[in-house]
């Protein structure tokens, strides 16, 4: 009785804290998302995990996903997870082709265990140096699943965006979207 | 009927468990699998094999086998050659009004997921292969137990109540040969034969109410996602009452390979080579202190397995008994999955233990430049100081041993980019794109080589 008593007191003061999210919806705009911004074209719905991690959606979160997640540190892992498989852990040091090993290596803890790259790309935003990264596999629950995402490291942190849908239907559907996103991707720093 | 025990002189009678002695009757070096609780009629027991009379005598194969020099604060009840019969029939399925159906349906509804998750190994010349050693182990249960091979890094294999056995990617890398893998694989079938999940499920459910109890046990018996935090704490509770269970099919497990002609000695070899492993690994990294399997957490100390085994092993030498190994055909057997074990190990970041296993694996096939390119792998990964020395070093070892894959070039050319020797870097990045023209990262490699040739 005192273990139940403890347990509801426990949930009690979670839901008070605000741990239950909420998703919002995002009118089309344009965001900050750390040293960058990018500009949306339609509404999507988002949210936030904490102040670097939030996740957008227009058809579901098990249908297409939009996940921005930075400020990933020295030593920190991408996805913070419970799972067996954590991840590895990030390094500043990487090079651009090593932070796309990173990158791939989190997705395969994260829930996609076989993901394969289809493409790996540089390119600057402003005079940051990121890449672009196609990839795709079956996730935990034999879904098909296609990717592109785009990272980058800025002041020794990592930050990546991460596209994730159905490859059936679902990843075309908001392909034209998130590359308008990638394309929109602005410094946020002045070049002098 | 009385049974003579070989460790009699050793061994407290008070320790022996019932379930043992009920088994007295028949002695085999043979699991003995459909003997037992009037279930089947008795397996036939070859020249050879270990009888004992009705009468307690043992024939003249059978050696008193003295543990002398053994650590006896290891040795916990080997049971050395003793018959453990099966608890269940071929075929076998509980009938509906039993608490165990509710958890057989529970279990088939996660084998139709883990069918088809992301994470089983779709290969279907390695399932066959795997399923093969099984069906031997197994020998007339063959048709009751299922193979999964699941992409998970981490040494384990599972055995739900059911008959779904799942093969993690892990232990097929650190397993040497078909007689090492053989030992797991027929430790999981002697859990299905005892019937040791309804045992640990009845045994949760008394500490638990409501639906937590399937979806808890589901994790425990690892058809359920793992992962699963409240699930990972109750294995923490059950584990002391899943040790006897882990002892037993350790034993039953061995026995399985006598009658499947392989060499039993593989069983403790491998965990030696796992206490290895632990043990360097807190060598290169001593706040590593926590296994971080749960194989390791929820099965008894492997010095005390190793040890254990190891005397059956040599009980069962002495009476004559030799096996197979399989080594290259495991190897071969694996083919290019080995790699792609090898590379998810890696991805882990769990570096020291990475380390360890490689050494050992190394040590094991000195030959093999496949281990001396992910040795380099390791290093590039790691970065710490002195790393992209040993990278380098490693990577013109497979070179040297013959290993001529487009990964090595790839990874000796950013490593050696990084450590600022760019004509190397260079030179080894376009042996990588002319061995691997269409690989998906040629335009980053070529943006690399591009910036490398800028800043010369």
């Amino acid at each position: 009785m005192k273990k139940i008593v403890l347990s509801l007191g426990l949930t009690a003061l979670l839901l008070m804290a605000g741990c239950a999210k909420q998703f919002v919806q995002v009118d089309p705009s344009t965001q900050q998302f750390g040293p960058v911004s990018f500009t949306t074209a339609q509404p999507w719905n988002k949210v936030d995990i904490n102040a670097d991690h939030s996740m957008w959606t227009v058809d579901g979160l098990t249908l297409n996903t939009l996940e921005l997640t930075g400020n990933v540190g020295k030593g920190k892992r991408l996805f913070g997870s419970a799972k067996t498989i954590k991840g590895p852990q990030f390094d500043p040091s990487m090079s651009l082709p090593e932070q796309s090993e990173f990158l791939l290596a989190s997705l395969r803890a994260d829930g996609l265990p076989n993901a394969e790259i289809f493409g790996l790309e540089a390119f600057r935003i402003g005079e940051i140096d990121a890449f672009t990264v196609y990839f795709g596999g079956e996730n935990e629950d034999g879904l098909d699943t296609l990717g592109l995402a785009v990272g980058f490291v800025h002041d020794e942190a990592f930050h990546a965006i991460i596209y994730r849908a159905a490859s059936e239907h679902y990843y075309e559907k908001l392909l034209p979207e998130v590359t308008g996103i990638i394309e929109s991707l602005k410094s946020n720093e002045v070049s002098t | 009927m009385t049974w003579t025990d070989p460790f009699r002189s050793w061994r407290s009678p008070t320790n022996v468990p019932a379930a043992f002695a009920r088994a007295a009757g028949v002695l085999c070096l043979t699991a003995c699998v459909a003997t037992g609780g009037g279930k089947s009629e008795t397996t036939p027991i070859a020249e050879g094999q270990i009888v004992e009379a009705g009468d307690g005598s043992v024939s003249p194969g059978v050696v008193d086998v003295t543990p002398e020099g053994t650590d006896s604060s290891l040795y916990v009840e080997p049971l050395p050659l003793r018959p453990i019969p099966a608890d269940i029939d071929i075929g076998e399925r509980p009938s509906l009004e039993t608490d165990e159906a509710g958890l057989w349906m529970q279990m088939d509804r996660a084998e139709r997921q883990l069918a088809t998750s992301g994470k089983r190994i779709r290969d279907p010349e390695l399932e066959s292969y795997i399923t093969g050693i099984v069906c031997d182990l197994a020998n007339q249960y063959c048709g009751d137990v299922r193979v999964y091979l699941v992409r998970t890094p981490i040494f384990n294999a599972t055995m739900a109540p059911n008959g779904v056995m799942q093969v993690w990617s892990g232990l097929l890398l650190r397993a040497q040969d078909e007689a090492q893998l053989a030992a797991v694989l027929g430790h999981e079938i002697a859990h299905y034969l005892r019937r040791h999940s309804i045992k640990r499920f009845r045994d949760i459910r008394s500490k638990l109410t409501g639906l937590a109890v399937f979806r808890i046990a589901a994790a425990v018996f690892g058809v359920a996602p793992v992962g699963d935090v409240a699930a990972l704490g109750m294995m923490g509770s059950i584990q002391s009452y899943s040790r006897d269970h882990e002892r037993e099919s350790d034993f039953m497990g061995q026995n399985l390979m006598v009658e499947s002609g392989y060499d039993p000695m593989a069983a403790s070899e491998l965990w030696a080579q796992l206490n290895r492993e632990r043990a360097r690994m807190e060598e290169i990294d001593p706040d590593k202190k926590s296994p971080r399997s749960v194989f390791f957490a929820s099965h008894p100390p492997s010095e005390e397995r190793e040890e254990n085994l190891r005397l059956r092993a040599e009980a069962f030498a002495q009476s004559g008994v030799e096996g197979r190994r399989g080594r290259e055909d495991y190897i071969a057997a694996l083919g290019e999955w080995r790699e792609v074990f090898l590379r998810d190990e890696l991805e882990l970041g769990e570096y020291a233990q990475s380390e360890a296993l490689l050494e050992i694996l190394v040590d094991s096939r000195p030959e093999d430049g496949a281990l001396r390119y992910f040795q380099g792998e390791l290093y590039r990964a790691r970065s710490q100081d002195g790393d992209a020395d040993l990278a380098l070093a490693a990577y013109a070892e497979a070179a040297e041993l013959g290993y001529t894959e487009a990964g090595l070039y790839r990874g000796w050319g950013l490593t050696a980019l990084k450590n600022g020797d760019n004509a190397a870097g260079v030179a080894a990045l376009k042996t990588y794109l002319d061995l691997a023209p269409e690989a998906p990262d040629a335009g980053m490699i070529q943006f690399m080589i591009g910036s490398a040739d800028a800043t010369s």
